[in-house]
């Protein structure tokens, strides 16, 4: 161990008190209070007495390290582990503060830009409808620490303790995956992540942002699994979602661990008010998803240039902007510029893989028949009235779904199936995570 | 530093050189879709013909395998899934004599700017092609290697097998040049070469391989671009493709990975993901497969049967136990140093025992891995005199005496495929202390083992100081190992052959 100056013992001592207020000890703070506290604590308490005076969330290699000097009895030892640590952190101007029995609810993710499915709209819904007294965070830059959401700088760090903690999206960067695995399996926190399925590591080939980078900075999912797989219970967004989870905490008996409960949460809807479809003029499309797992955009230009071949008029709408660009220049496409509230005849959701698709279950609300993959999501809503469902890659299977729609438009309206709102959804999420 | 084999580069110039080279390949192409070519007409007209029926045949045919094979025979290129489907839509949207016109500037456009237009191709057929890329290249000889080298010998004696590797630009498999037969047929038996950096494969002339209506075997994880045409191999092909499953640690466990790690691995399940059979080499590993290909199945498609094939272990070289230079008793532990293998938690565990005035010795053998601080606590346990040791690049008649010489071994693993090192000091005659799930519990269950929770400390020093003090209950497991019989190699390898080349997976 290296020797460590007088100014980090003096930064130790100086957030010493934050930590003796969360343990509810009384003595003066001090080494000797200190070193009483790691002869004394649990596991849990370790963690805490690291997050604490180092002003960072820590690894598992330091909470193990501090319990097995604790073990030992050398606690002068982990005295200057604690210190070395303190030290390392290069966190002298920060301040701690500690959560104590609070939902906490992590949106660093959506700050990022990354995103699974629908991960963005489940943030966002489970942020309007938080419960009242509920802390909103981000990581710091070094993505070492918690600081609140709207923080202007990352000096006032939080510690969560006995609070019940939420990821609403993905935590795959792999420098703090290994912190917020390491609170959700040592923190005594109760930790719940939203389970999107595990594309990213079962057809890696369509999700090649998700881990195929070689850089050591690149997101890593099988990392945001890990995190999960330490988790009290993960919320899946649909029953496909939940067979894949299921799959793969079967695979941890590997590891000696079960696998938490999962619990089926699909996302709410709000109620949309569609004008009645047009009788005539070319069919209007929507084509849902954006990149090569969402939207197989290759098979919906073959299946249109064979409509067009045909005589059929299809005009098709790229429902989100951000589609592959070579393909959205195709002049088989337009872009979106549809009003909010303009109809369309049909949506088409051809993606490979899939686990949800709010856009598919808007369309399906409003009554808007869909044309659908034979994978994933798309399986759930096979056999439905105004759903037609083709195989993967079928471009001639979905042209003649496609010209079926526009023989029979305006006959065929899928039946509502009684989506249930944002607001009960973000209660239904909330009341597993804080009971 | 390695060797570089020179070969004699083609004369890419000659366009006639080409021109035979294509004609071949067409030629073999027919001969396996359609039927017995006409003898000595080597013009292009009679090569256009034959590749006309050949396209006509894959129409016919309603799969895709003869697709396949005609893509990889005439372009010399493997095709992934992207060029599959573009041939399959070119075919759905043009007349019959626009599409021949279309896959021969294709299939030519992507030999001359990817693919080796002047070599020839030679199709297995009906047989069983064995992937053996790494094991043939290069030296490293740990976990998977072992398993190649035991195995693929004792199949290529007495069975018809191919082996090969890929070529250089990991476009199709070709034949294994006699260096790279040795490192995978005689390994330890004729002198180790160094390896090549086969700066001149691009320019070798021996036919690429093109497997058609047979088994393609896996028994290696294959590099990233490889796994792209395996994966669409599998799935397009009209051959059935089995692997070798060892486990799925670099998915299941990246906090125990170096970081970031991982992403070959990510498109190698992608890759077998669509084979027709996974071999388990352990209950675990089994349904660790199992557990990934149902996570796969929800999304509605293919995925293989996964059949469990127990490893086998060899009982080591024929050698009398070393005589220790001291009188304490020596653990073993054997395993690279890295946070899975769970080595700080046997150094927190000696150290108490060492406090509590037992004496032994504690010997580390296994390579470097990456850091848990497993070296700076070793070093922190030396300066203290306690008598620890690590021993780096050993042979294998050290490592096997120096499991024979042991009181008993600890192999605490937080997650494994399968555990050698706890069949392997059972095979010597010495207990072991172990992991009380996974393939190390199946193994430990037959005898000889001590299981424990690897994440409980206290667990594992009581099972340490119990082999220490207790010499009642070392004999019994002393005499539990005697009493088992390894499984052999040759065993493994029958089984193992049995399963890949049955007509279908049950």
């Amino acid at each position: 161990m290296r020797r460590v100056g007088s100014k980090t013992r003096r930064l130790l001592l100086s957030r010493l008190p934050v930590l003796m207020d969360a343990l509810g000890a009384t003595a003066a703070p001090s080494m000797g209070a200190l070193r009483g506290i790691i002869g004394s604590a649990s596991r849990e308490e370790l963690w805490l007495t690291a997050a604490v005076l180092t002003a960072t969330l820590p690894e598992g290699g330091l909470v193990r390290r501090l319990r097995r000097l604790q073990d030992l009895g050398d606690l002068n030892d982990a005295l200057a582990v604690l210190l070395e640590s303190v030290a390392e952190a290069k966190a002298p101007g920060r301040r701690v503060e500690v959560l104590i029995g609070v939902p906490v609810l992590d949106l660093h993710g959506s700050l990022t830009g990354r995103r699974i499915g629908d991960s963005e709209e489940v943030a966002r819904t489970l942020t309007s409808h938080a419960p009242a007294d509920v802390v909103q965070v981000r990581w710091t830059a070094e993505h070492d620490a918690l600081v609140r959401l709207d923080a202007e700088d990352d000096q006032a760090v939080l510690v969560p303790w006995k609070s019940s903690y939420l990821v609403p999206d993905l935590v795959d960067q792999v420098d703090r995956a290994a912190r917020a695995h390491t609170l959700f399996v040592f923190s005594g926190n109760r930790c719940f992540g939203v389970g999107y399925g595990v594309g990213p590591l079962t057809f890696s080939e369509l999700f090649p942002e998700h881990g195929l980078e070689k850089e050591v900075s690149s997101p890593r999912y099988s990392w945001n699994m890990a995190v999960l797989r330490a988790s009290a219970g993960v919320l899946a967004v649909s029953a496909t979602a939940e067979a894949e989870l299921r799959g793969w905490f079967a695979m941890l008996n590997a590891l000696g661990v079960e696998g938490p409960p999962i619990h089926l949460e699909p996302l709410g809807l709000e109620p949309a008010d569609v004008p009645n479809a047009s009788a005539d003029g070319p069919l209007r499309v929507l084509v849902l998803g954006r990149d090569a797992a969402g939207a197989d955009l290759p098979t919906v230009v073959a299946a249109l240039d064979r409509l067009a071949a045909d005589g059929v008029e299809v005009v098709a709408h790229l429902g989100d902007p951000g589609a592959e660009p070579s393909l959205a220049q195709h002049p088989a496409f337009i872009a979106d510029d549809r009003e909010g509230d303009e109809p369309v005849d049909a949506v088409i959701h051809m993606a490979p893989y899939s686990t949800h698709s709010l856009g598919l279950d808007r369309a399906i609300a409003a009554g808007i028949p869909a044309v659908v993959a034979e994978t994933g999501y798309g399986l759930e809503w096979r056999g439905r009235t105004g759903v037609r469902a083709v195989p993967m890659h079928d471009e001639v299977g979905l042209a003649e779904a496609i010209g079926s729609l526009a023989r029979a438009r305006g006959q065929e309206r899928p039946v509502h199936p009684g989506f249930r709102s944002p607001a009960e959804y973000a209660r239904s999420v909330w009341s597993i995570v804080t009971s | 530093m390695g060797r570089v084999v020179r070969g004699r580069r083609p004369d890419l110039n000659t366009r006639e050189r080409v021109g035979q080279a294509l004609h071949q390949r067409i030629r073999a192409l027919y001969e396996v879709v359609v039927g017995p070519a006409a003898l000595a007409d080597d013009s292009d007209a009679s090569a256009a013909r034959m590749l006309q029926e050949v396209l006509d045949e894959a129409e016919r045919d309603g799969g895709s395998g003869v697709l396949w094979a005609a893509i990889a025979a005439v372009s010399t290129v493997y095709p992934d899934e992207t060029r599959m489907l573009e041939a399959q839509r070119a075919r759905h949207s043009m007349s019959r004599d626009r599409y021949f016109l279309w896959f021969l500037s294709w299939s030519a456009r992507i030999a001359t700017l990817e693919g080796s237009p002047w070599r020839p191709v030679q199709f297995v057929v009906d047989s069983v092609l064995v992937d053996v890329d790494r094991c043939a290249r290069y030296n490293r000889h740990t976990g998977i290697q072992r398993v190649v080298r035991e195995t693929i010998p004792r199949w290529y004696g007495n069975r018809s097998v191919t082996l090969a590797r890929w070529d250089f630009e990991s476009h199709a498999y070709e034949s294994l040049p006699p260096e790279d037969e040795d490192r995978v047929l005689r390994w330890g038996q004729v002198p180790k070469q160094s390896e090549a950096l086969h700066l001149d494969d691009e320019h070798r002339e021996e036919p690429l391989f093109v497997p058609h209506r047979s088994r393609v075997v896996l028994p290696e994880v294959a590099s990233h671009e490889q796994n792209r045409l395996i994966q669409a191999l599998g799935r397009y092909s009209s051959n059935r493709v089995a692997a070798i499953g060892y486990d799925c640690i670099p998915l299941t466990s990246p906090d125990m990975m170096p970081r970031p790690g991982g992403t070959e691995f990510l498109s190698y399940m992608a890759a077998i993901r669509e084979a027709e059979l996974v071999a388990g080499i352990s209950v675990a590993a089994t349904a660790e497969f199992r557990g990934y290909f149902q996570a796969v199945a929800a999304q509605g498609g293919h995925v293989p049967t996964v059949i469990e094939c127990e490893l086998a272990v060899d009982a080591g070289p024929a050698s009398n136990s070393s005589t220790p230079d001291h009188a304490d008793p020596t653990i073993v532990v054997v395993g690279s140093h890295e946070p899975r293998k769970n080595h700080l938690a046997i150094l927190h565990a000696s150290e108490r025992l060492w406090r509590e005035g037992l004496r032994f010795r504690l010997d580390f053998y296994g390579s470097p891995g990456f850091s848990d601080g497993f070296d700076e606590q070793v070093h922190l346990l030396a300066k203290r005199g306690r008598p620890v040791a690590v021993h780096v690049g050993v042979d294998d008649t050290t490592l096997w005496a120096a499991y024979r010489s042991a009181r008993f071994s600890v192999f605490p693993s937080l997650h494994e495929g399968y555990g050698l090192p706890v069949s392997e000091s059972i095979a010597s005659g010495t207990p072991v202390v172990t992991t009380d799930y996974g393939s190390t519990r199946e193994i430990a269950e037959r005898g000889g083992a001590l299981t424990i929770d690897p994440r409980d400390d206290a667990a594992l020093e009581d099972a340490m100081k119990r082999l220490l003090v207790d010499d009642a209950l070392l004999d019994r497991l002393r005499q539990e190992c005697a009493s088992l019989v390894p499984r052999s190699w040759q065993q493994y390898a029958d089984e193992l052959w049995d399963l890949v080349t049955r007509e279908a997976a049950a």
